[in-house]
């Protein structure tokens, strides 16, 4: 007897067996398969279509509510020079050129801004803006020299205003507590948020912390960060500010998602490296 | 289109490439499934069912690494091997290996052996191969299978695989040629 390896070269006996196999499965059955398949796709296509548009809507309300947050900024910056009228003559004289007319409030300048946070005499005219970059900056600065907790180092920022320009202690000590919990609706510290709260804020950032491994949720620190939403954050969000660049998330991975890599940085706003 | 393209497009929402994907698969399938559950239609429908619900819940992961017949075999395997185990039926060989144990179903030597009855002796022959033997029998002839797919379906190596249907045709053939089936 031959012994093959192969029963397709074994005509016969695939003959015979093909002669045997027609079985087939039933009508009703083919038709239950297919008819789930079919169920599938539609219900796949529906939600494709139903969640196809919500980025836009999305971006929207992002928009929305930055702008609302802006005006509302704006109006609180109005009676700021009012508090400078007991200042000295000179003092008033050396500010008048920069100055806005308080009749005819004027959007804020960005490139002005950013100059006026760089010279403390100018601090009482300072837009939001300027001064959340400012009080960032002075924050990093105490962090980097004496690493206080979230709270110390925000009573500091309030207090220490004066010092640093002590014409504006009356408006400073108040708006400026004020200005950072009005970016923070949540009404939690940045170091309290959770990384997905801190992703949506618009006045904390979330960033990788080398030390510990891990991510600090901290307060932006200069203007490109301050309303930069990391979780919503595209490229003309921030790069529509002046003097700022977006740096897409590189090997970040948020709560509760899947993804191939973790551990890099989210997506940040940062200044450019002429502008720091 | 080849299978793999088919079901990218399914998983990618056209229905029509799996009615296409379907067509071309099912009968050879359903008889791979047949054969391994001792030709009970009811249980055959069933795991059947399972595996293309499979196939369509798991579309969106499909990757094609590897061939889509070898993909849709496996899941056949693979369910059959679960219908055993959920219903406790231990997989015991129907009869030894030794070919004289086929004996019993022979047809009556003194009686002419019609063509018909030659198909069903192997059917018979089939059903009563020793289940590995019967599973690499039925690949080989149903799915068109190389014998490297049917070794990765059923998760063995490739010379056991070879073994397997080298013992299985060698019976088959010597029960057909005693009966003039061959």
């Amino acid at each position: 007897m031959s012994e093959p390896t192969d029963p397709k070269d074994d005509k016969d006996l695939s003959s015979l067996y093909a002669r045997g196999s027609n079985e087939q499965p039933s009508d009703a059955l083919n038709q239950a398969i297919l008819d789930k398949a079919r169920k599938t796709t539609d219900s796949h296509s529906a939600r494709t279509h139903r969640f196809s548009g919500w980025p836009k809507a999305a971006s929207m309300a992002a928009v929305l509510v930055v702008s609302v947050l802006v005006v509302m900024l704006v109006r609180e910056e109005v009676p700021k020079p009012l508090s400078t009228a007991s200042r000295p003559a000179a003092v008033q004289e050396e500010k008048a050129p920069a100055t806005p007319s308080k009749a005819q409030p004027t959007p804020p300048d960005k490139s002005a801004e950013r100059r006026k946070a760089e010279a403390p005499a100018a601090q009482s005219n300072e837009t939001p803006m300027a001064m959340m970059d400012r009080l960032a900056t002075n924050k990093q600065e105490k962090d980097q020299r004496q690493h206080p907790t979230e709270e110390e180092a925000l009573g500091k920022a309030t207090t220490a205003a004066p010092a640093t320009a002590p014409a504006s202690e009356p408006m400073a000590s108040g708006v400026v507590r004020g200005e950072v919990q009005g970016f923070m609706p949540e009404g939690k510290l940045c170091a309290q948020m959770t990384e997905q709260e801190c992703l949506s804020s618009a006045a904390c950032t979330l960033s990788r912390n080398e030390t510990a491994h891990g991510y600090q949720c901290r307060y932006a620190k200069d203007h490109c960060e301050l309303l930069f939403r990391q979780s919503e954050g595209n490229r003309e969000s921030c790069e529509d500010k002046s003097g700022c660049v977006y740096v897409p998330a590189s090997c970040y991975c948020p709560p509760d998602a899947t993804c191939e890599c973790t551990g890099g940085e989210p997506a940040q706003c940062q200044r450019r490296q002429s502008e720091k | 289109m080849s299978d793999e393209q088919l079901m990218l497009n399914f998983a990618g929402g056209d229905s029509r490439s799996f009615e296409t994907l379907y067509a071309r698969h099912k009968d050879p399938l359903y008889r791979y499934i047949l054969r391994q559950v001792n030709r009970h239609q009811a249980t055959a429908e069933e795991i059947f069912q399972e595996v293309w619900s499979s196939v369509i819940d798991t579309r969106e992961r499909y990757k094609p690494s590897a061939k889509f017949t070898t993909f849709l075999y496996t899941l056949a395997h693979n369910r059959t091997m679960d219908h055993f185990r959920r219903q406790a039926v231990r997989l015991v060989d129907p009869v030894d290996c030794d070919t004289d144990s086929l004996e019993g179903n022979i047809v009556d030597p003194a009686r002419q052996v019609s063509g018909e009855d030659c198909v069903e002796l192997m059917q018979a022959l089939v059903q009563k191969l020793p289940n590995d033997q019967r599973q690499v029998f039925v690949l080989r002839q149903e799915g068109q299978h190389l014998m490297e797919e049917i070794a990765e379906i059923m998760a063995s190596s490739l010379e056991a695989t070879k073994s397997r249907l080298r013992y299985a045709v060698n019976k088959l053939r010597a029960q057909l040629m005693q009966e003039d089936c061959l």
